[in-house]
């Protein structure tokens, strides 16, 4: 199952970073497909896929106003008691978002969001799973 | 008398190697000040576009239940580029930073952490930093 898996690989990134409060995965409407949250967190997974919603048209914006520089890897906001990272993933079709108090190192929120990005990709409902390759990098069938 | 706003901005930029662009804005998104490095490859228009789209955004954020009211500051990372927007005097003005990848973010972002209270300080009427002692004593 899709979302058995998707919550699976939740867990397993919030295990690699101690500290976090939530991490979902949304859709671009802000739809929730998954959620992980530990016990300290205080804000609804819900909330924070309306968040998705209303930072969707500054992304936008960013990416005219930065054409030719590339796709955006992520948007971390900081504030005074916590960081939040929000990386498009499967070209844009969804975002993770990833809550962290700031003891958590901001270099190991991006870290874990970039390591696991091919994980979630794969969980998605539809999606095909990564190629495997051998040692010398040849895609295995 | 307050520091030149244009000057401070070009000695931010020279602390860093490799930026391409420092630029102070209102919250209308009106340049205030400005630098660009002969590289530089993104437009001031472009920007001032984002940046009241951007403004926009933070609107409904300080008043969304989220309670992301005070950010210290945002970050938009693309494959080949930082942007580094940060907001000053309680949020009337932002600092925007725009970098390649290779410049390493932690001094963009250092670099601005201590750059804007000179920068709040020369904005037109506000008042000037209180002088201390080596005790961190104010001293009249």
């Amino acid at each position: 199952m899709a979302e058995t898996k998707m919550k699976d690989v939740l867990s397993e990134m919030a295990g690699q970073l101690s500290g976090a409060w939530v991490i979902i995965v949304a859709d671009n409407d802000g739809m929730l497909l998954s959620s992980w949250s530990s016990p300290e967190n205080k804000l609804p997974p819900e909330m924070l896929g309306g968040f998705i919603q209303t930072i969707n048209s500054t992304i936008d914006a960013f990416k005219q106003s930065t054409g030719g520089f590339g796709h955006l890897e992520d948007v971390i906001f900081s504030t005074g008691f916590s960081y939040l990272l929000i990386r498009p993933i499967a070209e844009g079709q969804c975002f993770m978002v990833v809550n962290a108090p700031k003891k958590v190192p901001l270099g190991m929120i991006r870290m874990v969001a970039t390591n696991y990005t091919p994980s979630l990709e794969q969980s998605l409902p539809g999606r095909e799973p990564m190629p495997k390759h051998n040692a010398m990098g040849i895609v295995v069938h | 008398m307050p520091e030149n706003m244009n000057e401070i901005v070009s000695e931010m930029a020279r602390q860093v190697n490799g930026i391409w662009m420092v630029t102070l804005i209102d919250s209308d998104s009106m340049v205030l000040a400005s630098w660009q490095s002969a590289d530089n490859r993104v437009s001031p228009e472009a920007l001032g576009g984002f940046m009241q789209i951007f403004n926009s955004a933070m609107a409904i954020f300080k008043q969304s239940p989220v309670g992301f009211s005070r950010f210290e500051d945002v970050i938009f990372s693309a494959t080949n580029l930082h942007q580094v927007i940060k907001p000053m005097a309680e949020g009337s003005c932002f600092v925007v930073v725009s970098a390649p990848r290779t410049v390493p973010l932690g001094m963009i972002r250092a670099m601005l952490t201590n750059y804007v209270p000179r920068l709040e300080q020369a904005l037109p009427g506000r008042q000037p930093l209180p002088r201390k002692d080596g005790m961190g004593t104010i001293i009249p």
